[in-house]
């Protein structure tokens, strides 16, 4: 049997790779605003600063991921982006907005926790989207 | 869009692990590709001509044609 070379990459393990990184840059992130985000405008600037680094080192393992993804690979997240992601967000604003009003007097707390649920809300909605489309893309295709 | 994938892969005796390792893409997207349901790039379609030796036309056709 004629066996063509080369060897693929694999993609389980980039992906993890990449994915703990950001989680990692994410979790330092955290711990900085957990010990300096009540220290007024300085605490404020530390946490920016800390974050944007976060995001930084998040965005540029994603895109070492993405640059060894496949094209067919790339165009499942691209099409779970739109459709998982738009259909997440549409569905995860009216949730956000008849939480808010609903919960009337009920809803109560800091006004900066609030905004923090407020929008993991909104962006849990949109993760949940994309996987499911991002899956539903893949089953067509089997 | 129809193609031979299948035909030509068999006919060498190649699993798809062994294309998607030729074309440098996962075995998903070679499985994709077989069953008509994912239609590759002209970079990808000429890559998968070279593997095969074929012309691109030899292996791709339009399926409304």
């Amino acid at each position: 049997m004629t066996r063509p070379g080369g060897e693929p990459a694999n993609p389980l393990r980039r992906y993890g790779v990449s994915l703990g990184v950001a989680v990692l840059a994410g979790g330092i992130a955290g711990a900085v605003a957990a010990g300096f985000g009540s220290n007024g405008a300085t605490g404020a600037a530390i946490v920016a600063a800390a974050t944007a680094v976060a995001i930084t080192v998040g965005l540029w393992s994603c895109s070492v991921w993405w640059r060894g993804l496949d094209e067919a690979a790339q165009e499942a997240h691209k099409w779970a982006w739109w459709w998982g992601s738009t259909f997440g967000l549409a569905i995860g604003s009216v949730a956000l907005f008849s939480l808010v009003f609903a919960a009337g007097d009920g809803l109560s707390g800091e006004p900066k926790d609030l905004l923090l649920g407020g929008a993991a809300l909104v962006a849990g909605v949109q993760t949940v989207g994309y996987g499911v489309a991002w899956a539903v893309w893949w089953l067509k295709r089997r | 869009m129809n193609n031979r994938l299948k035909v030509l892969r068999a006919g060498r005796d190649w699993s798809q692990a062994d294309l998607a390792a030729a074309l440098g893409v996962s075995r998903q997207t070679v499985n994709a590709l077989e069953t008509g349901r994912y239609d590759p790039s002209l970079p990808l379609a000429f890559k998968i001509a070279r593997v095969f030796e074929q012309p691109i036309e030899s292996i791709f056709s339009d399926a409304g044609a």
